[in-house]
């Protein structure tokens, strides 16, 4: 559900993250982290495994508590307005959030009133998101029945149910088909035009490049990249290149001489 | 076995406090056993009539090997584990797997090793005993260990397939209420002896091995427990194998045919929503979908009103012979024991089942204390709704239960209902624990269970008082005059819980996501 905001809502970006840190321990899994989305943009957020995306999206989402720094979600402070940032953003985690024993339709249709439609709006666009996401197959099928990709759909159409203004995507093609990532993806990119905001985290770097008008990447925690894609491929290389260079690492070839 | 010991290294690291209650839970319980070893080596060290030793010793082999069987299976616990399926990719022989199999059964098998050491070191004490006698128990256990790797693949087969698995349960309730049976209809004393006596045939392990620990003679029975041996090692491996080949997918295929409730049914789930405004309505109806799927939770509801009501039935067959407090509140202890077979789905831990689809409660815009309500009047309502299983079960079984006691039952669970969903809120944000819904067959952690222990009798205290004063006075009208006291205590208590679960749930957001979301891997430890 759009909202029409303040001005200052307006004008404020999608997410504005502020010196953000989240220690475990002595470890920092996210380091002094600052960045920020720009409303209607298809930001891509990358890193090796372990960078601390994950953590990142987490502490945007309240189901972390950052150690330091600062939160602002769609011109809102997280966790100030917890409550009203959530019913803006749909998120899709890089683990489920399905419950295993409810079908899909009964599913889709619980986050929409979770998320304060009526019965029948939510049961209606249930039904429409699972034929477009190609789930009305299985009929009265559990959720502990679907395959990956098939909960990854469900975890996208549920995310979509209640029309959110930004899109918070952790590893959202992981063990989808080809059809499936397309139709995610064209989903998304329609989001965007019609104004949402798109933060994506994802490995094949392919996607990104395609999909993403902005990217950062992050690595041990920090901020290492931040530009729109023109500037990126400005320079020298594909994403992938830049992406290596930048986070480093070493061939396993090179070091392991029994291999 | 070096995996297996890491892994419970690591896990009690993590555990300190619950390790130190488990391990002082463990003292007490093995103390007990230890103790009883003590008995039967003393009962051992001495010289006796070498006909009635034989006697003595296979009717309580048979005892031992009942429990060795039984016991992990009527206390859901199947021990220390290993998920083959997952380890099968390595190039490790079968029969090696199978042999670890047979060593990882010894952790539900203690108590009986105690009891067989404390017998074969009374009869090396014993001058009129032969040296060879003690020897007598190795096959035995060897037969054990076997029969017992053997039945926990069968079973955890059986329980893999929806309607067995409750015609199983069943069976198994059936079973376990018979020595309760045998007990109260009748001579107890001589049912007891039939039952010990009735095992005697020498072909039979315990027979065998109580003539060879008497010192009768030892060739024989050699011969008849060798045969044991090889039947008990080829059922065991044979199930072992099955287990292994065992597709769990295909197994529930045929419940596949479709999910969707029955017109009836879909009427029940959407009552809540009618009664209740969004989103409040929609998590009770969600609560009401999911658990009435999950077979854990079907298997304990079942359990409620089949095992409560069969565990003390023979109280009403043998009336004149049971505690007059016990016939008369029959009702009412089937409820409280219903309550607590389900507590461990919807009272103590009340996102375990969810695991880490959990975490969209904490995604919406919900405030946490309607997540925590919505929980509470969905275990409320399944509650009610057992009691009223419960009632009708009674009434089949002629069970005469009065208008009276029918209101009783339901206002002392009420109450109790809401002491324990007081604590019950504080343990599902303290202690969570992911619990797949889908493994009828494991339980929650020891050490949670022995919490309870403690838990149960300090939550039902209170409900100690109307009763005295219905003892007291000698009237109802005194117990109806407490029982209120009761609930609004039981009404505040439940306040202060959720209060205190509603302001920690904040600081342990991450610490409860990450307990949920816990998976055991290829090792587990169920007992």
């Amino acid at each position: 559900m759009y909202h029409e905001g303040s001005s200052m809502t307006e004008v404020s970006p999608a997410i504005r993250l502020r010196d953000l840190r989240k220690l475990y321990g002595s470890r920092a899994a996210v380091d002094g982290l600052s960045l920020e989305a720009p409303r209607g943009s298809f930001f891509g957020f990358l890193g090796p495994n372990g960078a601390g995306k994950t953590t990142t999206i987490r502490m945007m989402m309240g189901l972390a508590q950052p150690s330091s720094g600062s939160i602002e979600i769609l011109g809102m402070a997280m966790p100030e307005q917890e409550m009203e940032i959530k019913r803006r953003v749909g998120f899709v985690p890089d683990e489920s959030l399905l419950f295993d024993h409810l079908t899909g339709a009964e599913f889709l249709e619980f986050a929409g009133r979770m998320y304060g439609l009526a019965r029948a709006v939510a049961s209606a666009r249930a039904r429409e998101l699972l034929s477009l996401f190609e789930l009305n197959a299985g009929g009265g099928k559990l959720i502990a029945e679907y395959s990956k990709g098939m909960k990854k759909r469900l975890a996208m159409a549920a995310a979509l149910i209640h029309r959110p203004e930004l899109f918070l995507l952790d590893e959202p093609f992981e063990g989808v088909d080809a059809m499936g990532a397309r139709l995610m993806k064209d989903l998304l990119l329609d989001q965007v035009r019609r104004g949402a905001t798109v933060f994506l985290t994802s490995h094949v770097l392919e996607v990104v490049e395609r999909l993403c008008d902005r990217v950062a990447i992050i690595h041990q925690g920090k901020l290492v990249l931040e530009g729109s894609m023109e500037e990126l491929r400005s320079g020298s290389g594909s994403l992938e290149e830049i992406f290596v260079r930048v986070v480093g690492g070493a061939r396993a070839a090179d070091v392991l001489d029994w291999l | 076995m070096g995996a297996q010991v890491r892994m419970l290294r690591h896990f009690y690291a993590r555990r300190l406090g619950g390790a130190a209650l488990a391990a002082g839970m463990a003292l007490l319980w093995y103390g007990v056993w230890a103790w009883l070893a003590a008995v039967v080596f003393f009962w051992a060290a001495h010289p006796h009539d070498p006909a009635s030793m034989a006697r003595l010793f296979a009717g309580g082999l048979f005892l031992v090997f009942l429990y060795w069987q039984g016991a992990p299976l009527a206390m859901a616990a199947t021990g220390a584990g290993l998920d083959w399926k997952r380890l099968l990719v390595y190039p490790v022989p079968r029969r090696q797997w199978f042999a670890l199999e047979v060593a990882l059964r010894l952790s539900v098998s203690v108590e009986m090793l105690l009891l067989l050491g404390g017998a074969a070191l009374g009869l090396l004490r014993n001058p009129a005993a032969p040296l060879w006698a003690p020897l007598a128990f190795i096959p035995f256990a060897v037969i054990n260990l076997f029969l017992s790797a053997g039945f926990k693949e069968l079973f955890a087969r059986l329980l893999a397939r929806r309607w067995v698995r409750e015609v199983a349960v069943f069976c198994l309730v059936m079973l376990a209420a018979l020595p309760q049976y045998l007990t109260s209809v009748g001579d107890p004393g001589r049912n007891v002896r039939r039952i010990l006596s009735f095992p005697q045939s020498v072909w039979l392990p315990w027979s065998a091995a109580g003539r060879w620990a008497a010192g009768q003679s030892a060739w024989p029975e050699t011969a008849v427990l060798a045969a044991w041996v090889v039947a008990a090692c080829w059922f065991g491996r044979r199930q072992f194998e099955k287990s292994l080949r065992f597709d769990v997918e295909a197994a529930g295929a045929a419940e596949r045919a479709g999910h969707e409730a029955a017109p009836l049914l879909e009427r029940l789930f959407r009552l809540p929503s009618r009664l209740l405004p969004d989103p409040l309505g929609a998590m009770v109806e969600k609560e009401m979908r999911f658990l009435s799927r999950a077979p854990r939770f079907r298997l304990l509801f079942l359990m409620g009103f089949t095992f409560g009501v069969a565990i003390w039935l023979p109280l009403r067959i043998g009336r004149e012979r049971g505690p007059e407090f016990l016939t008369a509140n029959l009702l009412v202890l089937v409820s409280m024991y219903a309550l607590l077979l389900l507590g461990e789905a919807v009272i103590w831990n009340v996102f375990g089942y969810d695991r880490s689809a959990a975490q969209f409660y904490f995604l919406a815009p919900v405030p946490f204390r309607q997540v925590m309500a919505a929980k509470n009047i969905a275990a409320a309502v399944l509650v009610l709704l057992e009691l009223g299983l419960i009632l009708l079960v009674c009434m089949i079984v002629r069970i005469p239960v009065t208008g009276a006691k029918v209101v009783e039952a339901f206002a002392v669970t009420t109450v109790l209902l809401s002491y324990l969903m007081s604590f019950g809120n504080l343990t599902s944000v303290y202690y969570p624990k992911g619990i797949d819904p889908g493994q009828s067959w494991k339980s929650s952690a020891r050490s949670f269970q022995i919490m309870l222990v403690l838990i149960y009798p300090i939550a039902a205290f209170p409900l100690a008082l109307p009763y005295l004063a219905r003892y007291a006075f000698s009237s109802e009208a005194a117990f109806y005059a407490v029982l209120p006291l009761n609930l609004a205590l039981g009404a505040w208590l439940y306040r202060l819980g959720m209060e205190s679960a509603v302001s920690a749930v904040g600081a342990r957001k991450e610490r409860i996501l990450a307990a949920l979301r816990e998976s055991g891997g290829p090792i587990s430890m169920n007992v």
